[in-house]
């Protein structure tokens, strides 16, 4: 660790050893054997020491084992013996051709041997990068992803820890990362673009080409440069890491633009609602307040309170419309939680039943199941559920029908319905009633002018309960309203006192 | 009989005026919290109608100080869900609300019976009702239908009691508890609706269409005579 030269230079020295001592025991060996028996060829045994080298230690250890091979060969078993000189001719070609063929041999060998680890080395990096791809391209979650991408780049480079990194005006944040941590934040370039400071051990690879993304964070062991080879597959995995990133932002956009495109939609019925239903009722009460100016025609009394009537009545109008609308946005926003308490049924309904005339109360009919005694609701919520219900059954139906207002005991839940004789649903799927703004075909500029929010606003009430709205078509001509509240929390607010 | 009307909007303002003018009441006017005070203090009007919401001390900050040193009727105006506002300023000692936008007659129905209750002054025992064809005596402690005996709980006749006292004028929850119950009650909304429930189930004609006890939603009960 203290002195990274030696290491790096071992491996060489360490295959100069290994020949030598190769060399050396195979001669002892030899010599032993030669003082009782003669062997032939020996020069081919130096040839195997030769080529083992070659395939444990490489071709320069290789080239120092045939030359120790030649020279041991000659100063030992070549006449005369202790000497480097040779006195028969012929030992001097033999001589020469081992020492060529032990180079040779040597050289192919040591380089089969590297075209296999070359080629195990891809092989482990294909695989690598192949299950990143899939992880990539299967795993649409961003942190799930990008942790294969981290493990795999560890395991290719020999990697302590690793980290995706991405920059923006506040400066780098660690996306994802895996392994040794302790004070990565404090090594990580303030920006993209800055150099990482040397001495860190880190190695920064940018994801993407384009615009600085981010970049994929190696801590690499000290004295353990990245290998040539290894930077290739990890480049390939940043690019991966990138795409991951790049897909993600991509997704975030999509969802955003999504829930901008569902706003834009009501804000542009909420326009045309304005423009349509608010102008109507405020025509009627510019139009009649100018008839009210003293004028050269005086109007009779009766003329007179016929008019205020009717400014009355469109300011009321006016003044729901503006609740539900209200009542609306405060639902969408989530932030109309009900205060859920015991009521008496009889006082929701008298609530609900409280905003009608002498003459539209007289064609509802109230039916409650005696002994259902107190429901668990919000009170002003569920009873302004029951308005809207009871206002759109009077309003399409006929004057001489009756609107039937029921409630009563269901499984685990309170039910109400409102029934009536009138229009019936339109045609299609019953539930279009309850999204915002919808109005039933033909209605929209037909002599009963509805708001198109009084079901919506509805809906989002009797949810913020937990309770279910559903409309069916009622045998024998008509519509059923059928609101289900669940009972299930009398335990919760009896145990809350 | 002199109204002031606080209210920082000029044309509410105005309306009220030539609306309460026409029935032969004199109208002080003030924009704010503190104009209010200053208005009050220089005019001693007899009815106070109040809108909670202002800049520059708001309505239950006014209602407040009034309370210190009078008991001048004070009817308050709110906006419809601001029913924490509405109930702290009732809670405080003003005697009504109404919601806005509101009409003339109610504005008028209201402040008559406010006005009502300040003339009758220290009544203990509310005048003999008469809700359709049920009969109350109070002093005899006699309920009566159709001539016939009706028998009310000591709760039930003592709700009665307090809202007959306090006739077309709204009791809140807490207001009615602490005086059937006691102080110590006042917490429990829950008790009391039960006990309303009944009442009505023996008084009302149509107990779920309440046309004398009228439920005045997350705020309390208002018995209404009909009288109007």
């Amino acid at each position: 660790m203290s002195s990274p030269p030696t290491r790096t230079a071992s491996p060489r020295l360490r295959g100069l050893a290994a020949a030598g001592a190769s060399v050396a025991l195979l001669t002892v060996v030899l010599a032993a054997v030669e003082s009782a028996h003669h062997v032939a060829n020996l020069s081919m045994l130096y040839l195997l020491v030769v080529i083992a080298i070659a395939v444990r230690h490489g071709r320069g250890a290789a080239v120092a084992a045939a030359v120790l091979a030649f020279l041991a060969c000659d100063w030992f078993f070549v006449a005369p013996r202790f000497r480097f000189t040779v006195s028969d001719p012929a030992e001097w070609v033999a001589l020469l051709v081992f020492l060529v063929t032990a180079t040779v041999v040597g050289q192919l060998t040591a380089l089969l041997r590297a075209r296999a680890d070359e080629a195990r080395q891809r092989e482990r990096e294909a695989a690598a990068l192949a299950e990143a791809s899939w992880s990539v391209a299967s795993q649409f979650e961003r942190d799930a992803a990008l942790a294969v991408v981290l493990q795999r780049a560890c395991e290719l480079s020999g990697a302590v820890g690793a980290a995706v990194v991405a920059w923006d005006a506040a400066g780098p944040t660690v996306v994802a990362h895996t392994g040794a941590q302790a004070g990565l934040a404090d090594w990580l370039p303030r920006r993209p673009d800055e150099a990482v400071p040397a001495g860190a051990g880190l190695l920064v690879v940018a994801l993407g080409a384009e615009e600085h993304v981010g970049a994929l964070v190696l801590r690499m062991p000290a004295g353990r440069p990245l290998e040539a080879a290894a930077r290739r597959a990890v480049d390939s995995l940043a690019h991966h890491a990138g795409v991951v990133l790049q897909r993600d932002r991509l997704m975030q956009v999509e969802a955003r633009t999504r829930a901008l495109h569902e706003a834009d939609r009501l804000k542009t019925a909420l326009l045309s609602m304005v423009s349509h239903d608010f102008r109507s009722p405020l025509a009627s009460i510019k139009a009649s307040a100018g008839s009210l100016l003293p004028g050269s025609q005086p109007l009779d009394p009766a003329t007179q309170t016929e008019l205020v009537q009717g400014i009355t009545a469109s300011v009321d109008r006016l003044n729901r419309m503006v609740e539900n609308v209200l009542a609306l946005s405060r639902l969408e926003a989530g932030a109309w939680r009900p205060q859920i308490e015991p009521t008496p049924v009889d006082e929701v309904v008298g609530l609900a039943l409280e905003p009608f005339g002498p003459a539209d109360n007289s064609r509802v009919r109230v039916d409650l199941e005696p002994g259902l005694g107190e429901v668990w609701v919000d009170t002003v919520q569920v009873a302004e559920v029951l308005t809207n219900l009871v206002a759109n059954a009077l309003r399409y139906s006929s004057p001489r029908t009756s609107v039937e207002l029921r409630a009563r005991r269901g499984h685990g839940c309170d039910v109400f319905e409102v029934a009536d004789r009138g229009l019936g649903l339109p045609p299609g799927p019953v539930d279009q009633v309850f999204a915002p703004f919808w109005r039933g075909p033909g209605l929209g500029e037909s002599a009963r002018p509805g708001v198109g929010l009084g079901l919506a606003v509805c809906r989002g009430l009797v949810e913020a309960h937990g309770g279910t709205i559903s409309a069916r078509r009622r045998q024998g001509g008509g519509t059923v309203m059928r609101v289900e509240l669940p009972r299930s929390r009398r335990d919760e607010g009896l145990g809350g006192g | 009989m002199k109204v002031l009307v606080v209210d920082d909007e000029p044309p509410i303002r105005r309306a009220v005026r030539v609306g309460l003018e026409r029935h032969g009441y004199q109208v002080v006017e003030a924009f704010d919290g503190e104009n209010a005070l200053d208005v009050f203090a220089e005019h001693s009007p007899q009815v106070v109608i109040l809108d909670l919401a202002m800049p520059r001390r708001d309505g239950l900050s006014v209602c407040r100080e009034l309370r210190a040193w009078s008991q001048v009727p004070i009817l308050v105006l709110s906006v419809r869900d601001d029913d924490r506002n509405k109930i702290a300023a009732l809670d405080l000692g003003a005697d009504d609300y109404l919601t806005k936008p509101f009409s003339l007659d109610e504005l008028l129905a209201r402040m008559r019976a406010v006005l009502r209750r300040a003339e009758a002054g220290q009544a203990t025992e509310p005048e003999p009702l008469a809700l359709g064809d049920v009969t109350i005596d109070f002093a005899r402690r006699s309920v009566t239908r159709a001539g016939a005996p009706l028998h009310l709980t000591p709760l039930e006749f003592e709700i009665l009691r307090c809202l007959a006292l306090n006739a077309e004028r709204v009791l809140t929850h807490r207001q009615l508890l602490s005086r059937v119950w006691g102080d110590e009650y006042a917490e429990d909304a829950h008790t009391l609706r039960v006990h309303v429930s009944n009442l009505r189930a023996k008084i009302e004609p149509e107990p779920a269409r309440p046309r004398y006890l009228r439920t005045e939603p997350r705020v309390g009960y208002r018995l209404r005579l009909e009288r109007e």
